[in-house]
């Protein structure tokens, strides 16, 4: 029993629980008359000067057979009181260390209550204020989600956000509530995207969002995408683009649903990079940094076009507005296929658009093997940024799907292929012929 | 009482009686702690950068300082020359940065070169050797110094005027007869208080190595809470303003550095060291904060960057203690206007640096060479870690502090250090708790310093430590 447990014990002042302890001591000891329990004091004062003539302030606590000469060896003694009373002689420390602490541990902030000095500047901060705190180290992420879809980027995610968000305006504007239309690469449909997106971003449900715009299809799906982790959102994703919008975003918003979102990013890019990205997901920290890569590189080439940056890096400014980018490979292509179109990262809508022999950056799906955790070797296929000479839309590259939920109705035969999870490029979706060139790429 | 040479105690056994129930509470001093480590918070993280930007800005600056303190010493007559307009046996003064040659410095091209199949250097406690050489570069030239001034004294990186002659006959060296550093700068006049403020320092906490004086922090935290001593000692007690953990407050042992390298499955569900060790040190600071203002430095083996300036310690480290106002993550170095009186230091690197790089054994005398040099750190960046800085140099003392500490010494010491102007500088080492259990006490008013040992002698801990030797 240590005199400071018997105060928070007792709840008396410290002090108090110093003599109490020590008119025990006395007490027992002349009653009983018999010596079983033994004592440690607490003595301190200035140490006699030592060799080099210095002085301590020393203070010890010593067993009570010690106290004498403990007393003698300070020149000037400055306290000394109980310190703690066992029935048992003490081995060490710990045990008045451990008797203390974990009485500390039950009463955290009160620790200081029965001490005999108090300090009116430490006065425990309230939860408001502490938000206060934390909040001026994020405030970038609330305004953003309040604000237009393109702040969705927030903070979360560092690499896009410029760039998501001008795009996300530019988007915006653009698809004002136009029903998502194959041609997702017009600014229209990525407006729609946007719209889409803005409301969607506000909830964090998605179905919320879904009502709003059937583009949102898009949209949403990216939105989505972000709790699943990277690659499962772009799935989804991908698969809602298609034309079928309908269809589609009835899909992603279900999707969303399950997925806590809070930014709905639902730029066009229907890539769930962009979801992903938006919200922190450190799920995919590898696909985050990858296109943030990507999106540098997006960005830079975009003028500001509604890439929504996030997941999109890779596609470089096409001349038509992306907005081709989530969902709609078509637009970019000239052949508005679908679905397939939009498994291929949004690279194409952008370039596809219209320069045969423009450089195409395109997302496919390669295989990456990793340690994960628990220390397995993982292989998982992972969206990668290529940069090729397409004179053609890219084929639509099938991610798979991890989410079986995610089922493009007739994407075209590209679709499909995602559920299998096997990224298949889909060429089928291309209305171009593929060149020869598509051989010697690198994949 | 007071914590000066002669407390007085009217009554040290008062709490060996019957309880009576009338017992005071004391109030805490209040303390006005301006914080002025702005200047070494990063702004940016721009690491592309060289460090020669750092140097120069570094020898542009103090030589100002330096022409006035060189006319001083030798007359208004003299001449300064840059190296490149130095005339053969002309008496001149020489302004410019030192550079120690030293063959046993760890060189990063000698570990990689592989073709002489040279070992890797031993780790050795110091990396002088009797062949140094001392080199003095300014803006355009570097020239051998010889002469007066002492290779095994100086460290790289200090701004120094020599006075001497380069000859015709040995040209390439330049003969220094004397030599001098900046003046100390102005020192704002101590303010009187009226009453006894004490600052307490705290070092070298190591919370989580083996070594580690669980039992005695505790004492210290109670003591400077007021649970300890007697009702006197507790009203003195009450009179510490602050307390100032400089650094140190984990312990080597809680970084695991090598779990990078590894394999995984060893590695598996293994926590960092210093996570529990922050739990318990944040257990630590909420009794303090809970009644007193702490400052937190982060030191060597703290979870922090490793160059100099070492950012604050995030608040969120501390998620109980955090909760109080009364807490301050600072950066090391610090600097802070504590009711008046400038206090600057850091948590020991610098001094550590230019005890390896030197023959200087003392912490307390690196610690007045710094002072004397008018730099904090003059290692740095050549083998102490420092950020690129482009159009400033943090470190330079461009105002005489009234404390100058260094946390995670050896022993406590102190002495008062006389500038040429009148100014007296308290230089105290604040000694390693979980060596020594010892903290130091600063009296504001007085500046006089005293350390304060926590022991405990119950069973079969030994916690006879030696009495803190200091040099007055």
């Amino acid at each position: 029993v240590t005199y400071k447990w018997l105060s928070q014990t007792l709840n008396v002042n410290c002090n108090t629980a110093k003599q109490m302890l020590f008119k025990y001591i006395d007490t027992v000891r002349n009653d009983k008359n018999k010596d079983d329990i033994s004592a440690t004091y607490f003595i301190s004062g200035l140490s006699k000067p030592d060799i080099d003539g210095v002085q301590a302030f020393k203070s010890a606590v010593i067993p009570e057979e010690k106290l004498g000469s403990y007393k003698d060896s300070y020149m000037v003694v400055t306290s000394c009181h109980v310190y703690s009373v066992q029935k048992s002689t003490l081995k060490d420390s710990n045990a008045l260390y451990m008797t203390d602490f974990e009485k500390f541990k039950e009463n955290v902030f009160n620790s200081n209550k029965y001490s005999s000095i108090q300090c009116e500047r430490a006065e425990l901060r309230s939860r408001e204020e502490m938000e206060m705190l934390t909040m001026k180290m994020v405030p970038a992420a609330d305004t953003e989600k309040k604000a237009a879809p393109s702040a969705v980027s927030k903070p979360v995610q560092k690499a896009m956000p410029k760039s998501a968000i001008a795009s996300m305006f530019a988007k915006t504007e653009n698809s004002k509530g136009g029903p998502v239309k194959e041609t997702a690469k017009s600014e229209p449909a990525k407006a729609a995207k946007i719209e889409d997106a803005k409301p969607a971003k506000t909830e964090t449900a998605k179905s919320a969002k879904t009502g709003p715009a059937k583009a949102d299809g898009k949209k949403t799906e990216a939105a989505s995408k972000k709790s699943d982790g990277g690659m499962k959102s772009f799935f989804p994703k991908q698969q809602t683009e298609s034309s079928k919008p309908a269809s589609v975003t009835t899909k992603k918003d279900e999707k969303p649903k399950e997925v806590k979102k809070e930014i709905q990013k639902s730029p066009e890019k229907p890539a769930s990079k962009k979801t992903a990205r938006k919200e922190d997901s450190d799920d995919e920290p590898i696909f985050i940094s990858k296109r943030r890569k990507t999106d540098q590189d997006l960005f830079a080439s975009d003028s500001g076009e509604g890439e929504e940056m996030e997941e999109e890096s890779e596609c470089p400014l096409p001349p038509s507005p992306p907005g081709a980018k989530e969902a709609s490979p078509e637009p970019e292509e000239p052949v508005k296929k679908s679905p397939t179109k939009q498994q291929v990262s949004k690279v194409d809508t952008g370039k596809t658009s219209g320069t045969g022999s423009r450089r195409i950056r395109k997302r496919k799906q390669v295989n990456k093997t990793y340690m994960d955790k628990d220390g397995f070797m993982v292989t998982e296929k992972v969206w990668e940024s290529e940069s090729t000479d397409a004179s053609e839309s890219e084929e639509p590259v099938k991610k798979d799907v991890k989410k079986p939920a995610v089922k493009s109705p007739a994407k075209g035969g590209g679709k499909k292929a995602s559920p299998k999870k096997k990224p298949s490029p889909s060429k089928t979706n291309s209305a171009k012929q593929t060149s020869l060139t598509a051989f010697f790429k690198k994949s | 009482m007071e914590y000066c040479t002669k407390p007085i105690t009217s009554n040290p056994d008062a709490l060996l009686s019957e309880p009576v129930g009338d017992d005071n509470t004391f109030k805490r001093i209040s303390c006005k702690i301006k914080h002025c480590c702005d200047k070494f918070r990063l702004k940016d993280r721009n690491f592309q950068r060289q460090y020669a930007h750092l140097y120069s800005e570094r020898l542009i600056t103090m030589r100002t300082c330096l022409e006035s303190a060189a006319k001083q010493k030798w007359g208004s007559d003299i001449v300064i020359r840059k190296l490149h307009e130095l005339n053969s046996d002309e008496t001149c003064v020489v302004i410019g940065t030192l550079f120690k040659h030293m063959e046993l410095q760890p060189s990063i091209l000698r570990e990689i070169s592989d073709e002489h199949g040279l070992l890797p250097q031993p780790l050795t406690s110091k990396y002088t050797s009797s062949e140094d050489k001392l080199i003095l570069e300014d803006e355009l030239q570097r020239i051998t110094l010889v002469g007066e001034l002492q290779v095994q004294t100086s460290v790289t990186g200090v701004i120094v005027a020599v006075h001497g002659v380069e000859p015709e006959d040995d040209k390439g060296k330049f003969h220094v007869k004397d030599y001098c550093f900046q003046q100390l700068p102005a020192q704002d006049p101590l303010p009187s208080l009226e009453q006894d403020r004490y600052l307490v320092f705290v070092s070298g906490l190591e919370i989580g190595s083996k070594c580690e004086q669980q039992f005695n922090l505790q004492l210290f935290v109670d003591m400077v809470t007021g649970q300890l001593g007697c009702p006197e000692q507790q009203a003195a007690n009450a009179n510490i303003a602050a307390v100032i953990v400089a650094g140190n407050s984990l312990s080597k042992d809680t970084q695991t550095k090598d779990t990078l390298t590894k394999a995984k499955y060893l590695t598996k569900n293994t926590v960092a060291g210093s996570v529990e060790a922050m739990k318990s040190l944040d257990d630590y600071l909420v009794q303090l904060a809970a009644c007193t203002d702490v400052v937190v430095l982060p030191g060597e083996f703290d979870p922090c960057n490793y160059t100099l300036p070492q950012q604050p310690l995030h608040r969120c480290m501390f998620p109980q203690a955090a909760r109080y106002p009364t807490l301050h993550c600072a950066t090391n170095p610090y600097e802070a206007v504590i009711e008046g009186i400038r206090v600057l230091g850091t948590s020991g690197q610098p001094v550590q640096d230019i005890y390896r790089y030197s023959s200087l054994e003392d912490g307390l005398q690196i610690l007045d060479k710094t002072l004397e040099w008018g730099h904090l750190a003059p290692t740095a960046p050549d083998t102490l870690g420092c950020y690129p800085y482009y159009d400033e140099d943090p470190f330079i003392l461009k105002e005489c502090p009234h404390i100058l500490f260094s946390g995670n010494q050896n022993k406590f010491q102190h002495k008062t250090h006389k500038g040429s102007d009148g100014q007296r500088v308290l230089v105290l080492s604040v000694p390693r708790f979980c060596q020594t259990g010892t903290a130091a006490l600063v009296n504001l008013r007085t500046l006089e310093s005293f350390p304060m040992v926590f022991q405990s002698e119950i069973g079969s801990d030994t916690m006879e430590v030696d009495s803190p030797v200091a040099e007055k």
